[in-house]
């Protein structure tokens, strides 16, 4: 499946400056891997050294998930994944 | 007797008679109410008459530090201010950072009442401990840049940090506030209770070192503190570059970003226009308070555009909400302006964005005309309208004379159903979070003792998942009573009291923050607390303020959140069909008052004041 993938927070600084890029992949899980692939800098900031998501990281679909997606929940063609670090404050 | 940490004076402004008085800092009052909010509250309880109008001479006005600030503990650099609120009449209290509070301390006080008022526009002028009323009439009128540079100069020393009001202010404004160097103690009007008591400001000049209990002690909970901050993944690598502004991208993935006066939450993504990226690309600095290594707050400059040249240390989050989304405005500079402005008027820019979206919506439903307006045409999106709408506020102009009081007072002003789209608690306009999807953080706006003010009880929990004290969802009531309690109590001893940053709160210690509090006390004071003790303190300055307001006249009916909440649910995104029943603020209310060891109307039984050592007072001593 190809999804774009919104990248919120600080995290374009890690992938070119670019705040959305195209991703492939059948899960979300998937569909990061492949981000992190093309941008091996922001691999840190989404998984841990086992390769889970971080729990820092929020993954919406499309802005409707009314919590984190995990790496499993399958995507569909043309959804839009929004990823967020989960910060504190104001 | 503690034997540091605090400077052990307490100063007494009588502006009426020109008079400045000290007492101790009695080892009961640090010991149980700790410092900054504890010591505002206890003392404001004991000492107001009830029934005073906010803006009468009898009002007192204090600004309190905590025994942290000035020690060389990072982040304890803020001071509380507090008094009855003009716009919510209930007891307030506002927090401000920056340098002006550990410039006090060093001063040489830990707090400063400031009671009467003065017969003519006064400034006071405090440097290590000698105390000069001044003339201020040539500063009324100044807006608060120059209020502050003017004294500077005037008094031939820079290094001298003021609080001020401006405009607003002096002309008692509900919304006013009171501005440091280009910090704000922003919410519940107290600008307006300075100005009622012709004080346009406090100087202050402090050179005193402030001595440490155990100073090897104290060096080694200085270093834990400073090695959880590092260890937290979020506050350096991301919070000290990105800010507050990183919160709309968050409240936008969770659907609880305010929009078009709660109309439009989760229908529409922000963040492109308002977001963590927008915002950086206009940063031309950071700015640090006292001592703190974190600096998450940004300078920005509009360098094109009808707004180029405005310059402001924000807009923070809630600014951008107020000011942007909840006006419909996706135009940056246009916030960036409007936070600059507030700041120099001296209004606070929470109120004032969202009773002008307030207005907004009322005009295109047709409730406020053209000739309500001036010929302004007050839509959502109308970034103009809003800019002009501040200055008609601060001025007192036209539509902004009815609006500076507030949305509470505004709708009573425009009845013909406005009251519905109002949206405030206890008269204090709401924050950013539509709380519709977040219940916790809703009770905590329905309980706060100053109305909805998300400083009070945060809860972490449910806008970033933080899993302490326990993992909860958002969506659901239950357990959210005794949840708030516990927020209120933690959020009151350790950001409001001891003074230390929210944002080490919530990003470095979430789940040790009264023990760290204890350990840093103990260290710089020689006051030895458990957590659980210290965690007591914050559960006790919420039941003095409850004892405060209740003498007031308020009642379990005050505890309540606007129609909108209650009756219309959030209509697109993540958190869509949400809303908060009056069946289900009913179930939460029942439950924090039992969590508070309150009766069903929410009074403080006599066995819980006994528990806490509280002794009710219903006339001043």
């Amino acid at each position: 499946m190809r999804v774009k993938v919104h990248l919120y927070s600080t995290l374009r600084r890690y992938a070119d400056g670019r705040g959305v890029v195209d991703a492939r992949g059948t899960s979300v899980g998937e569909c990061l891997e492949d981000l992190a692939r093309r941008y091996p800098r922001i691999a840190p900031l989404l998984f841990d050294e086992h390769g889970a998501l971080l729990e820092k990281v929020f993954v919406s679909i499309n802005l409707e998930s009314a919590c984190r997606e995990t790496a499993s929940t399958p995507v569909a063609e043309n959804d839009e994944l929004y990823v967020i670090l989960i910060v504190a404050g104001g | 007797m503690y034997t540091g940490g605090y400077t052990g004076k307490i100063l007494r402004l009588d502006l009426t008679n020109q008079k400045a008085t000290e007492e101790e800092v009695t080892l009961e009052l640090a010991s149980r109410y700790m410092g900054g909010v504890g010591f505002a509250f206890k003392y404001l309880y004991d000492e107001f008459p009830p029934g005073t109008d906010a803006l009468d001479a009898d009002n007192i006005l204090a600004f309190a530090v905590g025994p942290l600030n000035a020690t060389g503990s990072p982040c304890a650099n803020r001071m509380a201010v507090a008094s009855k609120s003009p716009l919510t009449n209930s007891i307030a209290c506002a927090l401000s950072g920056g340098h002006f509070p550990d410039a006090l301390k060093q001063a040489g006080y830990d707090m400063v009442l400031v009671q009467g008022r003065a017969p003519k526009p006064t400034y006071v002028f405090i440097a290590d401990g000698q105390v000069r009323f001044r003339s201020a009439s040539k500063l009324m009128g100044m807006q608060t840049s120059d209020t502050q540079l003017f004294i500077k100069e005037e008094l031939r020393d820079p290094g001298v940090r003021v609080a001020c009001i401006g405009p607003a202010g002096e002309r008692r404004i509900p919304m006013a506030c009171i501005i440091n160097e280009r910090r704000a103690a922003g919410r519940k009007g107290l600008g307006a209770v300075m100005g009622s008591k012709n004080l346009k400001a406090i100087a202050v000049r402090g050179t005193q070192a402030v001595r440490i209990a155990d100073p090897p002690l104290f060096r080694e909970k200085r270093k834990a503190m400073l090695e959880a901050m590092k260890n937290s993944p979020m506050l350096y690598p991301h919070f000290s570059k990105a800010g507050t502004p990183m919160t709309l991208d968050v409240t936008t993935g969770l659907g609880i970003l305010a929009i078009r006066n709660w109309t439009e939450t989760g229908q529409k993504d922000m963040v492109p226009a308002l977001g963590t990226d927008a915002q950086d690309a206009m940063i031309v600095d950071r700015a640090f308070c006292a001592n703190c290594p974190v600096g998450c707050a940004q300078v920005k400059l509009v360098r094109e555009g009808p707004y180029a040249g405005f310059l402001s240390e924000g807009p923070e989050f809630e600014t951008t909400y107020s000011l942007g989304s909840h006006c419909g405005i996706d135009y940056l500079p246009a916030v960036i302006a409007g936070d600059r402005l507030c700041d120099e008027y001296g209004i606070d820019s929470v109120s004032a964005g969202v009773t002008i979206g307030f207005a907004m919506e009322l005009y295109e439903k047709g409730i406020l005309t053209d000739e309500d307006t001036e010929g302004l045409e007050l839509t959502f999106g109308n970034h103009r309208a809003m800019i002009a709408m501040l200055h008609r506020i601060a001025y007192q102009q036209g539509l902004g004379a009815i609006l500076a009081r507030g949305t509470r007072k505004a709708a009573e002003h425009f009845g013909r159903g406005s009251e519905e789209y109002a949206i405030h608690v206890k008269g204090l306009e709401l924050p950013a979070y539509d709380v519709r999807g977040a219940k916790a953080h809703g009770l905590n706006y329905a309980t706060a003792y100053n109305g909805g003010d998300h400083c009070k009880g945060y809860a972490f929990q449910e806008i970033f998942d933080v899993p302490f004290p326990e993992k909860v969802d958002r969506f659901a009531t239950e357990g959210k009573g005794k949840l708030t309690k516990w927020n209120q109590d933690v959020r009151t001893v350790n950001c409001d009291s001891a003074t230390l940053c929210g944002f080490l709160l919530d990003m470095a210690v979430p789940d040790r923050a009264c023990q760290n509090t204890a350990d840093l006390l103990a260290a710089a004071t020689g006051i030895r607390l458990t957590a659980d003790e210290v965690q007591r303190i914050g559960e006790r300055i919420n039941n003095l303020a409850r004892l405060f307001n209740i003498r007031e006249g308020f009642t379990r009916k005050d505890d309540t959140l606007p129609p909108r909440l209650m009756n219309e649910t959030i209509k697109g995104g993540a958190s869509k069909g949400q809303r908060i029943s009056q069946a289900e603020l009913d179930a939460m209310l029942d439950e924090y008052y039992r969590a508070r060891g309150w009766d069903a109307d929410g009074v403080p039984t006599e066995a819980k004041l006994k528990e806490l050592g509280i002794h009710k007072v219903d006339a001043p001593r």
